[in-house]
């Protein structure tokens, strides 16, 4: 994930604002995870705080706790691990990342959808949309609609219309 | 912490989930809202290139249609009703499918399995019906170009009323009689033999750059020839050159290949390998083919006609891409009962190839009506 131009910039670090206007430290090496912040260090535009107007601070929180964990710049002085050894930890961060999105309630996980897309964090929306793919798969549109408090927009016709013409999925 | 409106998430992360499921788990999303709905109707397949297996009992008294098995998910689909009665009867009992496209399939009905009277398409994952005008001749061919309710689709029937002539009908939507410019049928100097099997014109035809390709028996029924029916021109062109196939009891069926040429799988009996040829489209001619073509694909067949030759299912075949779901299937020959290998040799399954199509288990299997096909995505 480092990149030649990550290095100059390794113990640096940047100030998140919240929406809610707490700041957060992250280490620079860290926030390379999100595309907006890579994009800014690489404009030099992060002096001062960074406002983050999409992201209050339970999500941020969240979100630099995601990339705290995922974050690999002491990978490059470890030496290769083995074969084995990469698997366990392949397999060992797979089970700390579904932990990680299974512990969070719904409006938490909502508010990370956004704010992991807002941020560009490709692994964590990722992850989270996986979640919510789960969550939806094989539940009828009313279960849907109950779960995540979402009023149907279609009118009566519109409904049995697209009930008709797709009848093979709504048996 | 704000409330979640999860009914306002924004349109990217909306489709980027339901990019996470299989169509078949998608299409029932559809009712969740207007938001849900247009952004599974934006998605773009990129996953699923094997096909879908429709399925029906011939008899009549049957509670549902037919039957639509995914490999995605391994379900199994029903459509139990239509709008409007297909062909005159509350289901498909009698009706032959003979080729499948883009979600549509193009029925036949006759007095057996092989005659075509009367031809009608279905489209069992949007429940249309399109009836075509009647014959009034006996075919034994027929093929579409592009989805039916499409202007400038169009649908062939052939026949042969006597050595030595091939008999084209055209059909396009929005017509109400089958035509073919000046006359309702047009007939052409064919070297195909008339056939008491009647399979000289074999079912095997594809569509490709405005034409129609047609496979047919020389006098000899082992030498194979090619012709074309230019849908813009109106014409039949035979092609020189011929393939020998090596056996009395072949089937031959004839795809465009990913590369756009025509590909030709010839199966035997269940102790050989299959015969392969290429048509290449630019030069003309045919070329035994190498794997390389076939790595980048899976060729599928639908192929109940080796099991029963009289049972008149469809004799179609058709390429997908081997990548998504379809990439560990590349350079198989996948059909009904088998699988055939490149390298010469063969799986014979009592059912379906059972890794991919497995879960298919029904009764009376060997009399089921089946078809591949594609899903509308």
């Amino acid at each position: 994930m480092s990149t030649p131009s990550s290095s100059v910039f390794s113990y640096r670090v940047l100030k998140l604002k919240s929406s809610d206007g707490e700041i957060f430290e992250v280490k620079q090496t860290v926030a390379v995870q999100s595309g907006v912040l890579k994009q800014m260090m690489e404009d030099g535009c992060t002096e001062g705080e960074i406002p983050l107007n999409n992201v209050d601070s339970p999500t941020l929180a969240k979100i630099i706790e995601w990339c705290n964990k995922h974050h690999d710049d002491d990978v490059e002085g470890r030496v290769l691990s083995q074969e084995k050894e990469k698997e366990k930890e392949k397999a060992d961060m797979k089970r700390w990342e579904s932990e990680f999105i299974d512990a969070l309630n719904r409006d938490e996980l909502y508010f990370l959808l956004i704010g992991s897309n807002y941020m560009n964090i490709k692994e964590l929306l990722d992850c989270a949309a996986q979640k919510v793919a789960g969550m939806v798969k094989g539940k009828t549109p009313e279960a849907i609609r109950e779960m995540f408090n979402i009023q149907s927009d279609f009118t009566e016709e519109e409904e049995k219309a697209i009930r008709k013409e797709n009848q093979w999925a709504f048996n | 912490m704000k409330k979640a409106e999860w009914s306002d998430l924004p349109y990217d992360i909306v489709r980027f989930i339901m990019e996470k499921l299989c169509w078949s788990e998608r299409v029932p999303l559809y009712l969740v809202c207007k938001n849900w709905h247009d952004r599974i109707r934006e998605i773009k397949n990129t996953k699923e290139f094997l096909p879908w297996l429709m399925y029906y009992k011939g008899q009549k008294g049957n509670r549902s249609i037919c039957n639509l098995g995914d490999p995605s998910t391994r379900r199994i689909y029903t459509v139990k009703e239509t709008p409007t009665p297909i062909y005159k009867n509350r289901d498909l009992c009698g009706a032959v499918p003979c080729q499948s496209r883009f979600g549509w399939v193009l029925f036949s009905k006759g007095f057996d399995n092989i005659a075509i009277k009367h031809l009608f398409f279905f489209n069992p994952f949007t429940n249309q019906v399109i009836e075509l005008p009647k014959l009034g001749n006996i075919y034994r061919s027929a093929s579409f170009s592009k989805i039916p309710t499409c202007p400038d689709c169009m649908v062939i029937a052939l026949r042969i009323p006597k050595t030595g002539q091939l008999e084209i009908k055209t059909w396009q939507p929005g017509y109400d009689t089958w035509l073919a410019g000046y006359d309702t049928r047009k007939t052409f100097k064919f070297s195909g033999e008339y056939d008491r099997d009647r399979t000289v014109i074999s079912k095997q035809v594809a569509y490709t750059g405005e034409s129609f390709y047609c496979i047919f028996s020389d006098l000899n029924r082992n030498v194979k020839k090619i012709g074309a029916f230019n849908t813009k021109r109106q014409e039949w062109q035979e092609f020189s050159g011929s393939i020998e196939v090596n056996n009395e009891l072949n089937f031959v069926y004839l795809s465009v290949a990913i590369n756009g040429d025509l590909l030709l799988v010839a199966v035997y009996t269940y102790t050989q390998g299959p015969g392969l040829w290429r048509f290449d489209l630019s030069e003309k001619k045919w070329v035994v083919e190498d794997d390389k073509i076939l790595e980048k694909q899976v060729i599928f067949i639908d192929h109940s006609s080796l099991l029963n030759p009289r049972g008149g299912n469809a004799r179609q075949s058709f390429s997908v891409p081997a990548i998504g779901n379809a990439r560990q299937s590349a350079g198989k020959i996948i059909g009904d009962a088998l699988i055939l290998h490149p390298n010469n040799c063969f799986d014979v399954h009592p059912w379906w190839p059972p890794q991919l199509y497995g879960f298919v288990i029904e009764d009376d299997y060997e009399k089921l009506q089946k078809i591949w096909i594609q899903p509308p995505f």
